[in-house]
């Protein structure tokens, strides 16, 4: 058995798939040599100079990259977490006027620099997906006892569902708990107007899981690779291969797959001497990321002409000041980001619209310096004085596919992608007017809406489909239209998402499709 | 190289009010030539002459820019203040200009207003010797 990629979808495949003679195909980028950088941008401890200049700069001045090239999250553009994008326009080039898309061939994929937020579909969310969300809590269940979730049952539970296995959740923020003490005062009222605000559920340890420690706070998860305490299916992949479950081959980029009468043949680039290699198994499972998994069936077919559908989660940012704490000293704690999660159910959106609150503490300041339209001493102030008193919220929108939306392949293998831009702005604007009940105000002319693709939350190409003569779907059991042995395990599959974070249903869907790969060889 | 130096100096004096130490000068350079190709700096030349005309005249780069910024977000006069608020923001010396390091809520509050006054006057000043200079 061949999987290919070993993100979260290829990962979690392999693991089902484990005992079954498997052989991980990946480019498989990795972090550098582990840094030394432990205390947090503007704790310099009596210090001179710029003694961590290279982590937080870079000797090839990564972080400035934002300056003068497409817009990277501060997270993916810092010297030490460069390795996740890297090679991935060179390898993956596309062109796009309309979409600003983002790949990753490390291992792990993309979830080597995820959020780390982890929520279940629910029956609504799967309407389009031909099974029900029953058919996935096991392997739901079955990913969360692996991974380990921290988070409450709350307000929430009503949409994510009652979870009794949660550890107790992260540390909330100085700003964060005075949001939510306010809300939890107003509820009645927030949730008249269809808000509800919860803790986050995040695949980040506040306690020992399978050995891996609880997290350690230190505010540098923009800045370098995470520790054990997040979950990662690069750990994942360290297991499978030290306790010989699985065989892994990094710096292999596939190109293209062939079936033969009784398995499927893959041809893939060597990286390190650009030679080429075969590779011969019973059954192959895709997962190398939404887009790459819909080149690799393009070029394998040799096709430069149809269009795949293209699903993502359209973004928006939406900042919140607490003029009562303009002004404050930096936190006493360390934070991780991601401090609250927001669900707004209502007439302005037909599905539930879900968002996250990030508080800034350990981001460059000269990221968002720009952000503010003033004078750059008013813009220095504004950094050093507002900053403290705000928080970000980041809205997910659903996706369903539109004709407009597409991506194809051309024949010098760059994936051409156009993406039908929606118009957002109604939901920010209700949500701004009700948190100013509570004292956090905003203003939409400060609203955020980045070029789609900027969520990373990538589907729908090859869409799982109960007509199994369509070209370019996939049965429900995950394998391709038109092929014997070719299955599709990442998120290609998905007909529709839903505004939520895609990455666990990614991994319980992976598990699902693994047990029907199994199925075919019984 | 001449011209970088000396524009580093003047852009560290606007943003922080003090001439630029020595070693980060040293690294706007490197850094101007990993941000901007030359061939990429050719093709913008009008934005540069707005630069040149801005230092050589000693015009109020606060005020030109803001407006500048305005009309064009990524002009090459704010990219290149972006490189050395980037650097300097890595060294310890510079903490105290980013990040509040003491509860100071009035004077946050008095030094936010006054400032918002400023701008309003820098932008109007930054209109004028736009149109007066047609800087571009």
């Amino acid at each position: 058995m061949i999987v290919i990629g070993s993100g979260p979808a290829g990962i979690f495949a392999a693991l089902r798939l484990q005992g079954h003679k498997v052989l991980v195909l990946d480019v498989g980028n990795q972090p550098g040599s582990p840094s030394t950088l432990a205390s947090p941008l503007y704790q310099f401890g009596g210090t001179v100079g710029s003694p961590h200049f290279d982590e937080f700069i870079g000797p090839q001045f990564e972080s400035l990259h934002n300056i003068n090239n497409e817009y990277l999250l501060p997270k993916l553009k810092s010297p030490l977490m460069r390795f996740v994008t890297k090679d991935s326009t060179k390898l993956t080039p596309s062109t796009s006027e309309t979409f600003s898309p983002v790949m990753s061939l490390a291992q792990g994929g993309l979830a080597s620099a995820w959020g780390a937020e982890v929520y279940r579909f629910t029956d609504e969310e799967l309407s389009l997906f031909p099974f029900r969300a029953q058919d996935l809590e096991r392997y739901y269940d079955c990913v969360e006892q692996h991974i380990g979730i921290s988070g409450a049952n709350d307000d929430l539970s009503e949409l994510l569902g009652v979870d009794e296995q949660l550890y107790p959740p992260l540390r909330m923020g100085r700003l964060a708990s005075d949001l939510y003490r306010r809300y939890q005062g107003k509820r009645a009222s927030f949730n008249e107007k269809g808000v509800r605000v919860g803790l986050p559920r995040v695949a980040i340890l506040s306690d020992g899981h399978h050995g891996r420690p609880s997290y350690q706070y230190d505010d540098l998860e923009f800045f370098k690779p995470p520790g054990p305490a997040v979950y990662s299916p690069a750990l994942t992949l360290d297991h499978l291969v030290r306790d010989e479950l699985v065989a892994y081959r990094p710096g292999y980029y596939v190109e293209r797959y062939e079936e033969l009468p009784n398995g499927v043949r893959v041809r893939a680039r060597k990286l390190a001497d650009d030679s080429r290699e075969e590779f011969e198994a019973r059954r192959v499972v895709l997962a190398l990321g939404t887009m790459n998994t819909a080149k690799l069936v393009l070029a394998s077919n040799d096709d430069y002409e149809t269009r795949l559908p293209l699903l993502d989660n359209a973004i928006s940012y939406v900042p919140f000041v607490n003029p009562r704490m303009i002004g404050e000293a930096p936190e006493p704690h360390h934070l991780r980001s991601i401090q609250l999660t927001l669900a707004y159910s209502g007439d302005l959106a037909d599905q539930c619209i879900m968002g996250s609150f990030y508080a800034i503490p350990g981001i460059l300041r000269s990221d968002l310096f720009f952000r503010f339209p003033f004078s750059l001493r008013m813009n220095r102030a504004a950094v050093k004085y507002v900053l403290p008193a705000l928080l970000l919220l980041q809205l997910f929108y659903p996706d369903q596919p539109v004709p407009d939306s597409w991506i194809s392949l051309e024949e010098n293998g760059r994936l051409n992608i156009r993406y039908q831009r929606k118009c957002l702005g109604r939901v920010e604007r209700h949500v701004l007017s009700v948190f100013r009940g509570i004292g956090y105000c905003g203003l939409p002319a400060f609203c955020d809406y980045p070029l789609p693709g900027n969520s990373f939350h990538y589907a729908g190409c090859l869409p799982m489909s109960l007509d199994r003569d369509a070209p370019y779907r996939t049965t429900p059991e995950g394998l391709l239209n038109g092929t014997r042995n070719v299955y599709v395990a990442d998120a290609a599959v998905f007909p529709s998402i839903p505004s939520k974070p895609l990455t666990f249903t990614i991994m319980a869907n992976a598990m699902r499709i693994a047990d029907q790969v199994k199925r075919s060889l019984e | 190289m001449g011209n970088l130096t000396d524009e580093a100096g003047v852009f560290h004096r606007v943003l922080f009010q003090e001439p630029m130490p020595t070693e980060i000068v040293k690294r706007y350079v490197e850094a101007h030539g990993h941000v901007f190709s030359t061939s990429e700096l050719a093709a913008r030349r009008q934005e540069a002459e707005t630069i040149e005309i801005v230092l050589k005249r000693q015009l109020d780069v606060e005020a030109v820019e803001m407006v500048l910024r305005r009309k064009s977000p990524r002009h090459l006069l704010t990219q290149k203040l972006h490189i050395v608020l980037y650097l300097v923001e890595s060294y310890a010396e510079y903490v105290p200009h980013f990040c509040n390091l003491e509860r100071r809520l009035v004077r946050s509050y008095l030094v936010l207003g006054f400032l918002a006054l400023q701008t309003i006057f820098k932008f109007l000043k930054g209109m004028f010797l736009i149109w007066k200079y047609r800087l571009v």
